[in-house]
Order: structure tokens, then sequence, then C-alpha cells
């Protein structure tokens, strides 16, 4: 490839530059509305840096060890949850890409089934008070358990490993989880990564369920949670308040839930960018 | 979703018509965190000596007192000068006691209720809740459902079959079909006549918000009361006195001085920043309904038909007058796309001079203006008869929802209702106190000047606890370190007699009440062919003739239906209270 001039590149450059602030810009916004106080949110216009920096935002939410329990539920729903997710889809994954297993075409089509049919709010609902799984936390990890789409990721990388590696393996006396453990996995890290990822962002986003399933309000999980301090301040907006200490607006309120959300998975985040880029491409490109 | 704009089913209508926006107001919010206890009278001795002694038993208890311990009718206590106006407190009362027996028997009352606030600590570490169960003498077990996602748990929780002691009502399908099905107790027998008596502070609830609560004339829940007044416009008086029109009186008054609003620059800044009106529906158009005498949702024909709002001559009118607003530019410019809150900070901002919104709205704004250094600017305007005579007024349901009694638990009904009495406290009561403040010294304080100030425990342990019931709506201000106690009883004062004003001339929806299933199912398509159609047509993108255009195709898609279903159900209630007079 040959080297584009310089007007090129100043050109790429500042196209770049724009689409990058484009893409930084509402994330600015949210964190400086966030620090923002009553008069900033008042003076309309675009927020950008904040006149009258407070905390107050925060103070409201974070007060009281609410959040604290709630994000203990989530991190733990997370963990727990991915780690199931990953033993039954790696372990489905794997029977599942062997040729000549037993019963595999079947489970494959109900697996693909599942995919394509999904039953609605009030089966589900039915099913999960019938297993007597209501207001437990199994009611939010056991649902999703496997996920079709991820494990069909999975099962592609898997046919995809050069057979002759476990045929040797094979060979040498190994038996099926020797394989998988011992040459499967270590090849498959980079769509693991991926693969957990998006099972530990789906748990980490858990609202619907939460709500449907579980009516204790100790074991809410942060989403919920923090949508309620969304609603009370909009509430709040309302109701009367003493003028001499007035709450913070609700819209400060909502952007310092949004950066309460999403922090934790953006620490989480650069640890697996690598394997994410590998990860994207897996399956799309054989050989 | 509870939109008061449907055609009626939801009897249990809610105060703030915007969808899912529903001004939660906890009864113990409402009214301001601070008091002050009257003169110098310690909480102790002199409280004893203003109360009513009652044997401890259930059957035998006293209504609770007309004159509120310690004020003096017409001098800091102004009862309700009519039905549906609230009364007004310049003082808090003497602490008075309004439950003379534990309602409860020591069993479990579980709960379904919808909540806008953060779930409260559990109960080992909530004092304020291991205080409300030994009060009541139950254990409290609520289930808290985010507000917004309550029609879908209530669904779900009635697929599952487990259904709670208690559950808060807001007429959504599910609820509508399972009340058909028998899942609620009828609790008419309980609640009308000499039965009510038996719990007082049930009673007290004014007759017309327990109308609003009734579904084909019976009574399936205990209401949370609210105001029924509608809508005034909330209203800069200062700039209307800079414009030399205080007051309009006519449409074509209020023409010009939006006008001025908009062009004559009255906050004095030099700069075309404001506008006339916001809206907090779409247009503020309610305001103007009232003002052309728009029918209240509904009309009820001399021949037991129903015309809908949008096929009235009037309405046709009123759009036309929208229209001309919008056309000279006396519109903010966000107006078809405001919301409440949005409304509300324009007001504030000092963008609009007015907007359409409840008289329980005027205290935020009065607040909000306040920090901006602005004073004595917001009032609320009664609606002027477009051509000058009176205006009507469309009152609103008088409550933002019940609380029912499921089927299956006949023998456990005075305890529940017991309870639901209990925190039906009304103002002024021992029990409204603790409700509202919890206990002194934990989750409250008192200050020097015996105002109460609600402490942080005191807030995280509250909650939506005691959201399930409250007491009659009064207006009541405490002085804080911005408005004086002279100026708050001036508000406070205004407040009634601007409700009372408005309730004057108040017309009822006459489909409130009655049930139609096809309103239920179609609300959401229905609503939004109307609202779109409004804002077309105001904003002139459709022309004002294609407005029976607009009611042939809302007639069409479940409009004719509803109507049809709604005759019906006046049938049906006509056939209930003839049976009962026969």
């Amino acid at each position: 490839m040959e080297e584009a001039g310089p007007a090129a590149k100043v050109g790429k450059a500042v196209l770049l530059t724009l689409i990058t602030l484009m893409m930084v810009f509402p994330f600015t916004y949210v964190v400086a509305v966030s620090f923002s106080s009553y008069r900033d949110v008042l003076s309309g216009g675009l927020i950008l840096f904040p006149t009258n920096p407070t905390l107050d935002a925060y103070r409201e939410i974070l007060r009281g060890g609410i959040i604290t329990r709630a994000l203990q539920v989530s991190i733990g729903l997370t963990l727990v949850g991915t780690a199931i997710n990953m033993v039954m889809t790696v372990s489905l994954a794997y029977g599942l890409s062997r040729s000549n297993v037993w019963g595999g075409k079947v489970m494959l089509l109900l697996v693909l089934f599942s995919m394509l049919f999904s039953p609605g709010l009030i089966p589900n609902y039915l099913l999960i008070n019938e297993l007597g799984l209501l207001n437990t936390y199994w009611s939010l990890i056991l649902p999703g358990a496997v996920s079709a789409f991820n494990l069909l990721i999975l099962r592609n990388f898997f046919m995809n490993l050069p057979q002759e590696l476990l045929d040797s393996a094979r060979v040498d006396g190994a038996g099926d989880l020797r394989v998988l453990w011992n040459i499967t996995l270590p090849l498959s890290k980079a769509v693991l990564a991926v693969i957990a990822l998006f099972y530990a962002v789906t748990h980490w986003n858990l609202f619907f369920n939460a709500i449907l399933y579980i009516r204790d309000t100790n074991m809410w999980p942060i989403q919920v949670v923090l949508n309620q301090y969304v609603l009370q301040g909009s509430s709040l907006g309302v109701t009367e308040y003493d003028p001499s200490a007035p709450p913070p607006p609700p819209q400060t309120i909502q952007m310092a839930v949004v950066v309460i959300a999403t922090v934790p998975i953006l620490l989480v985040y650069p640890f697996l960018q690598k394997y994410f880029t590998k990860g994207v491409l897996s399956g799309a490109i054989k050989g | 979703m509870n939109d008061q704009r449907n055609g009626g089913q939801d009897q249990c209508s809610r105060q703030d018509r915007s969808p899912r926006n529903t001004r939660a107001q906890q009864g113990n919010t409402r009214v301001t965190r601070r008091s002050v206890l009257r003169g110098g009278l310690a909480v102790g001795s002199g409280a004893l000596a203003h109360r009513i002694s009652v044997p401890a038993t259930l059957d035998a208890q006293q209504a609770t007192p007309v004159a509120p311990p310690g004020l003096t009718a017409g001098v800091d206590y102004f009862p309700s000068p009519m039905v549906g106006v609230p009364p007004a407190y310049l003082r808090r009362p003497e602490p008075y006691q309004s439950v003379h027996a534990v309602p409860g028997t020591g069993s479990t009352v579980t709960t379904l209720q919808h909540t806008m606030a953060p779930p409260p600590p559990p109960r080992e570490e909530n004092r304020y809740w291991q205080e409300l169960e030994t009060r009541l003498g139950i254990t409290f077990e609520p289930g808290f459902v985010p507000h917004a996602n309550y029609d879908q748990q209530v669904a779900a929780t009635f697929a599952g079959g487990d259904l709670p002691d208690l559950m808060m009502w807001t007429g959504s399908p599910a609820e509508q079909q399972a009340l058909q099905q028998g899942a609620y107790t009828d609790l008419t027998d309980y609640l009308t006549g000499d039965a009510l008596q038996r719990f007082p502070n049930l009673a007290n609830i004014p007759a017309d918000v327990w109308e609003g609560v009734k579904i084909q004339g019976r009574i399936w829940g205990v209401p949370l009361a609210r105001s029924i007044a509608g809508p005034p416009l909330m209203f800069r008086r200062d700039w209307a006195e800079a414009a030399g029109m205080p007051a309009p009186a006519t449409a074509e008054d209020l023409f010009q001085l939006m006008g001025q609003f908009t062009t004559g620059d009255p906050d004095g800044n030099q700069r075309r920043d404001t506008w006339g009106l916001g809206a907090r529906l779409p247009f503020s158009l309610v305001f103007i309904e009232q003002m052309f005498r728009v029918p209240n949702q509904w009309r009820l024909n001399d021949d037991d038909t129903f015309t809908n709002r949008i096929e009235s001559e009037e309405f046709a009118e009123a759009i036309a007058y929208a229209r001309r607003l919008w056309d000279a530019g006396t519109y903010h410019p966000d107006t078809p796309t405001m919301t409440t809150q949005d409304a509300k900070d324009a007001f504030v901002a000092g963008a609009v001079g007015g907007y359409d919104d409840t008289v329980t709205g005027l205290p935020g704004l009065r607040n909000g203006l306040a920090e901006r250094g602005v004073y004595d600017a917001a009032v609320g305007l009664v609606p002027p008869g477009h051509d000058g005579q009176p205006s009507v007024t469309h009152n609103a349901g008088g409550n933002a929802g019940s609380t029912c009694i499921m089927a299956g638990r006949e023998d456990r009904i005075p305890e529940l209702l017991g309870v639901l009495n209990y925190f039906a406290a009304p103002f002024g009561s021992e029990e409204r106190l603790f409700l509202q403040f919890g206990l002194e010294g934990v989750h409250h304080t008192v200050e020097a000047d015996g105002t109460l100030l609600n402490t942080e425990q005191g807030e995280r342990e509250r909650s939506g606890l005691a959201y399930i019931s409250n007491g009659p709506f009064v207006f009541y201000h405490e002085p804080n370190a911005v408005f004086s106690r002279e100026e708050q009883d001036e508000f406070t004062l205004g407040q009634q007699d601007l409700t009372r004003r408005m309730v004057e001339l108040g017309i009822d929806n006459p489909a409130q009440g009655l049930l139609s299933e096809t309103q239920v199912r179609e609300a959401a398509v229905l609503d939004q062919i109307i609202d779109d159609g409004i804002v077309a047509l105001v904003t002139g993108r459709t022309a004002l003739d294609t407005l029976p255009a607009l009611v042939t195709e809302w007639r069409n898609r479940g409009g004719d239906q509803v109507r049809t279903e709604l005759q019906q159900s006046l049938q049906q209630a006509a056939d209930y209270s003839g049976l009962q007079k026969g």
C-alpha cells in the first residue's frame, strides 16, 4: 500500500477527530450534568463544564448504604451467574461440536428452537412460580443459563479447531475432558473472554426479570435500585421542599445514575480489550 | 397509561394526567417536613389536656374531632368551605389520638404496592418499620414494585395465582379483568353507612373522594385522597402587572397578554427569550378547553348517550384558539414535546409566563422562583370564560389510586381495614405525626423553636412503607428560612381560595367509575390518535377543517365501541342503585 499524501493525511486526521468527538461528547455531557447544580440546569443550553460543580446528586444517591447493598447483589449475581453460564455453555458447545454424539442433532435442534421462539411474559412467570424460584436469586441466573446465540458461536469455534491436534492428544491417551481442558480451552481464550463479557454485561444490566421475580427489595440488583432514584428524582421535582435546601434537580440525578451504573463495567472492559478484538472475528474467518 | 384522558374506566384516575409521571404524593411529603407547634406549649402536658378519651375497644370509637385541638376556626384553621375543597391549616394542631386500639391481631399482612422511592433498609435494620409493626400489631411484608412496571407485575401476579392481602389499584387491563373474575373483595358493605363509622379515619375521607373510587357503584378499595380541583394556569403575575393586565377576563384578553409576554420583554433583560405559554399536557389545551366549556372527557346527554369531548363544537373552538396562539408565536417552541418537568423548569427559569398545572404544583414553583430571587410572582389563574362569562373546570378523580383487599380474606377484613384506617390518619393526629416523621430523636429532631426536622435515617427508613393509604388532603405550609409565618399563612389561604374558585366551576367526568374493556385495551392507540391529531391541528400541519376527519378516525378505531360500552356500564350502575333503593 502506498502512503497517502499530506493532504489526505490531514483530511483523515480531521475526520477521525470529528468522529471521536461525536462519540465522546454524549458521555462528557452525562458526566458534566451529573456534577451540575440547579443553577446550571436552569440556565438552559448545553452544559459541557458546570460553572457551579457540586457532588449533591452523588451524595443523594450514595447515602444510606442502599446502593452498596445493591452493588453487592449485582456483583454477586454477575460473578456466580457468569461462572455458571460459562461452565454450561462450554460443556454443551464442546459436546455438540463433536460429530457422532448420540442425541447431538436433537439437542441442537432444541437449542435452535429456543432461539427462535420465546414464550412471553406470563408463561415464563408461571414456570418460575411452579419451580418455586420466585423471590430467589436463582430465578435470575437459571433461566438464561445458556444463551443459544453464544452457544452457537462457541460450537462453531470448537468445530474449527484443527482436528489433528485433538486426534494426537487422543492418541496419547487423553480422555474427552482432558482434551477439553488442556487443549481446546487454552486455544479458545479469545472467544471465551468475549462470551464471558457478553454474559457478564447481561447480568449487570438485569432489570426487568428482577422486577418481575423478586419482591424483596433487599435482593434488588443495582439497575432496579438506580431506576428508583431516577423516579424519585422526578417525583421530588413535584413535591414541596425547603427552598433554602433544595434537592438536586432530577436531570443531575439521572445522569449520576448513568455514571454509577456504567463505571464498574467500564473498569473491567480495558482488561478484556485485547481478547475482544481477537474474539469478535472468531467464527468469521476459517482456518 | 392511566391517563385521565381515558374514557372512564380508571375511576381511580390519578391527579396528574401525564402518563406514568404520577405525582406519587406520599401522604407524608405533601405537607412540608417542618412544623411549628402552637405557641410555647410543650407537646406533653398541653396535649394531654386536649385528648379525647374513649374506651379502648374497636367498636366504640369516636370520630376524629371536628375542630382540631388547640386551633380556632377562622383564625388558624379554615375548614373546607365546600365539597371538594380541602381545609387549610395555619398551625399544626395539638397532636390528638385518632386510633384508640391496635388494629392488628399479630397476623402477617402482605402487600403489592408501587413505589417511586428507593427501597427501605430491611426490617432488622429499620427502626421505623419495627415501630410501625408494633403500632399496627402485625408483621408487615410489603412487596414493592417500581412504579412504571406495576402493570406488568400485576398481570404476572394474577397469572401466578399467589395473591397478597392488599394490592394497590391502578386500573390496568389485568386488574379490570381480575375484578370481573372475582379476585377482589367487594367492600361496599364495610365502608358505607354505620359500618364505616367503625373506621373513623376512613370515614373522615371526604364523600366525593369515595365517589371517585367507586366502580359501577361499588367500593373495591380505600382511596388515596387527593384534591379534585382541575388545573388552573400557572401564571407570572408580576409580568402580567407590568403589562397592565393583571386579570385577563376573556379569551381575547389572554391572547393579548400572552402576546405581551412574548414580545414585551417582561423580564427586562433586552432579550427575546420569553414566551407566553408552555405546557404540561399538549399546548396547555386542558386549560383552554376549560375556557371554552369543553366537556370533561365526555358529556352525558339527556338520552343517556355519551359524546366525547373531541366531538363537541366547543372543542373545535378551543382548537382554533390554540392555533391562533401558536400562529402568533406565543407558545414556547419546545411546547409540543414538553414534559411536566420541562414545563416547570421553563416556568421557574423565566422562559414561559404560563402553563397548566394543578394547584398542588404551586409550592414547588414558588420555591423554585424564590431560589432565583423572584417573589410573589407565581399565581394560579382560574380559567376565564372565553366570552367573559364563567367557564368550567374539569374535576379530577380526587384520588391517586386506591388499595384493595383481595378475595378469600373475609374473616380478616376488619383487621385489614383497621390497618388501612391507621395509615389514613389525618393531618394533626399523633399517628400522622409518626407516619410522617417517625420517632423523635431517631427519625426526626425537634428544633428549639419547635420545628420538626427529618433526619437522614428518618427519610431513608420511611421510604415508601406507608404509601398504601393516607389521610384527606389539607393545605399547610411550614415557615422556613425563606418564607416567614405570615407569608406562608397568606400562601396557604391563597391556595385554598384558588381551589374553591376552581371547584365552584367544576364539572365531573360522567364516565368516571364506569368500565369499558375497549377503552382499556385500546387506550394507547386511541390516545395516540387524539394527541397526534391535536399537535397537527394546533401547529398548523393540518388544516382546522380536518378535525371531523380526526373524529371519524377515532370513532372507527374504537371510539364508538368505547361509547357503547360506557353506556352499558352506566346502565349496570343504574341497575345497581335501583336495586339499592328498591
